[in-house]
């Protein structure tokens, strides 16, 4: 038994032969429409935000495994902390670290909430623990570490989040300002591409298109299979 | 592959699926992270016995099961918003609204079938995948697949044409524009 013909590869000689199926022009404009639904590159971005920092926490992978309602709220906690009010605290205690007169102090005890929220490792290191252990495992370092880890990573989401935010408001020069320090900052940190993404978009949108082509050229060389592959095209041939 | 690549390749197919299944827009990105852990997870498991399309599908239809479990309350699937609300922002706008159009009616119309019927419509026309993969994602036989494709595409010509008599189908030109 082999598949029929695709309605959308249907062509004058195959018409009509599967059974009888006919396909008109209406019927496939609708269907090639329902083909091309993508989200888009932003809503792309804004999830693999979430899935990067999720991923390479141990904890939150391990929990993840356990399913069920620990995983809602554990994830709940950790989305809220890391891509939430977790990265923007993140990002201002970095953002006063860099420049002390510029934001009142931020208590990194806001970020508290978020156990499981550990420093990013290598994936699929960890053998997955169960769910008790998950949420106990953090026990282990001090807490002092474990704000400190979380603080970096909700740092680092924060940039993100703030430059998306200034390019959004028009303001690209600003976002490559925040852009380039998180450059050197978070040089191995799990938000590469997105910070780089964005800075050749910001690079792109404040008129220095020969600065964001190469820069463009070396991100896809880097990560030709990247979600972002797309968008930083576009944006290095505009 | 990596869970990066899979993503990029893969992000799309899940969000329509997830849609389809129900699962509401504004719980959208969270169930394609819930996917996406669940690949994270589970991938080096994965031994490539069936297609990595059918995989994810079996995943997003467990994802969406479990939140309508968890959320205590039966989604309406389809809709006139099913997929129309996330397309490139960058697309040009004529373009954008013309493409959101036929979306609607698309998912207006997919809506109207049966959900045996539109599952096996959608992932044979829609989503590409073969016969034997359908057959393997949905549990049913291949001889199956054929016969509900079959009633599918009767079904969804009608709803075509009834459209188009009622005049709520914008007349499609020769050139494939409306």
């Amino acid at each position: 038994m082999s598949d029929p013909t695709r309605l959308t590869k249907m062509t004058k000689t195959t018409k009509g032969k599967d059974d009888g199926v006919d396909v008109t022009a209406s019927e496939l404009e609708l269907i090639r429409a329902g083909r091309e639904a993508r989200l888009s590159p932003q809503h792309k971005q804004r999830i693999w935000i979430g899935i990067s920092a999720l991923s390479t926490s141990a904890s939150v992978t391990a929990t993840a495994a356990s399913g069920g309602a620990l995983l809602t709220a554990v994830k709940t906690t950790i989305l809220v902390a890391v891509v939430g009010g977790g990265s923007i605290a993140g990002y201002q205690a970095w953002q006063h670290r860099a420049r002390p007169a510029a934001v009142p102090p931020v208590k990194t005890a806001t970020l508290a909430p978020a156990p499981a929220a550990t420093e990013p490792e290598t994936r699929d290191a960890t053998p997955p623990q169960r769910p008790t252990a998950a949420v106990a495992a953090p026990r282990s370092s001090s807490p002092g570490v474990r704000k400190a880890q979380v603080s970096r990573l909700g740092a680092e989401s924060g940039v993100v989040l703030e430059a998306r935010r200034a390019l959004r408001e028009g303001r690209p020069e600003d976002a490559l300002r925040l852009l380039d320090a998180a450059r050197t900052e978070f040089a191995a940190g799990a938000l590469t591409q997105e910070r780089e993404a964005l800075a050749i978009e910001a690079l792109s949108r404040s008129g220095r298109r020969e600065v964001a082509q190469t820069r463009a050229a070396a991100f896809l060389r880097a990560y030709p299979g990247s979600p972002h592959a797309a968008s930083v095209k576009s944006f290095a041939a505009h | 592959m990596t869970l990066e690549e899979i993503y990029g390749r893969h992000v799309d197919f899940v969000w329509r699926a997830l849609r389809r299944q129900g699962v509401p827009d504004e719980d959208a990105g969270d169930a394609i992270q819930e996917v996406f852990l669940t690949v994270h997870r589970t991938l080096q498991g994965f031994e490539g016995r069936s297609s990595l399309s059918t995989w994810l599908y079996t995943i997003c239809r467990s994802v969406a099961r479990d939140r309508r479990q968890r959320a205590h309350r039966r989604f309406e699937v389809a809709g006139s918003d099913l997929l129309a609300n996330d397309v490139d922002e960058r697309a040009d706008a004529t373009a954008r609204v013309e493409h959101n159009d036929r979306l609607s009616l698309l998912e207006t119309i997919l809506g109207g079938m049966e959900v045996e019927l539109r599952e096996v419509f959608v992932l044979f026309e829609i989503e590409d995948m073969t016969g034997e993969e359908i057959s393997h994602a949905l549990t049913i036989p291949l001889g199956t697949v054929y016969s509900r494709l079959q009633l599918a595409r009767k079904a969804f010509k009608r709803a075509v044409v009834r459209m188009e008599a009622g005049k709520d189908l914008p007349v499609v030109r020769a050139g494939g524009r409306a």
